[in-house]
């Protein structure tokens, strides 16, 4: 198993999975945290999906962030980021509600 | 005489701070002076008493970004160093949550640095304060200011 794991191509496009996919880590924060249950949670995605795409995913499993999308930021491997930015294998996603540091 | 590459500390840490350990850690022999600032927790927020706050951050973004905030002052101001430390967790009435100090040759350029990276910090780091009174616990969010219920 090792070896195909080395040799074949990456998981995301492996042809036994029918439909390309990616897996982001998402981290959410303050009342994002809350209303998602958790800070951290695995979401697989088409591949070409965008942050757009995601927050989408994330509506459908938890109705409750709905009221917080229209003030959301999100940052994507510790940038912030607009929402039609595409999202790549292993991209960590973070929920940032408007800042209240100081 | 204004080294070219002022010195940048950040730090996002549960443990206390304070801006004289920051005063401290800037000065250069070149400097004429420090400004420093200390935000603290106050008892009273848009009317209303305050018992404590907690706050929250994606620390690692937060240092991220703070590092490129204190940067953009070093880059537009010519000081000597600059440090900014903030806090997490629960902090009660009268501590410090968030310390900056600026060194640099003469006043002006360190109260300029100083003030841009205070402004900054509060609409781009990633904290969070929770407030928590007699009404019971809610996340402030936005700088200026309207609590929202969660």
């Amino acid at each position: 198993m090792a070896v195909d794991e080395r040799s074949g191509p990456p998981a995301a496009t492996r042809p036994d999975e029918g439909v390309a996919t990616i897996e982001v880590e998402v981290l959410s924060f303050a009342r994002a945290r809350e209303l998602l249950g958790g800070r951290s949670a695995a979401i697989r995605l088409p591949a070409g999906s965008t942050v757009a795409d995601c927050l989408d995913v994330l509506r459908e499993r938890h109705a409750a962030i709905d009221r917080l999308l229209p003030i959301l930021l999100v940052a994507v491997n510790e940038a912030y980021a607009d929402r039609d930015q595409p999202l790549r294998q292993g991209d960590t996603v973070a929920l940032i509600p408007p800042v209240s540091g100081g | 005489m204004s080294p070219a590459d002022p010195t940048v500390h950040v730090r996002v840490t549960p443990e206390r701070i304070d801006a004289a350990d920051l005063a401290g850690r800037v000065t250069t022999p070149g400097s004429g002076a420090i400004a420093t600032f200390e935000g603290v927790v106050r008892n009273h927020h848009a009317g209303k008493a305050v018992a404590y706050l907690e706050y929250e951050a994606y620390a690692p973004m937060a240092e991220k970004v703070l590092r490129e905030v204190a940067g953009e002052a070093a880059a537009r101001w010519p000081i000597d160093a600059i440090a900014v430390s903030h806090r997490t967790g629960r902090l009660q009435i009268g501590e410090v949550s968030v310390a900056i100090a600026v060194a640099s040759a003469h006043r002006g350029d360190a109260f300029d640095a100083l003030r841009y990276t205070i402004d900054e910090l509060k609409v781009r780091v990633p904290v969070w304060k929770r407030e928590t009174g007699p009404d019971g616990s809610h996340w402030i969010e936005g700088p200026d200011i309207i609590p929202i219920e969660s």
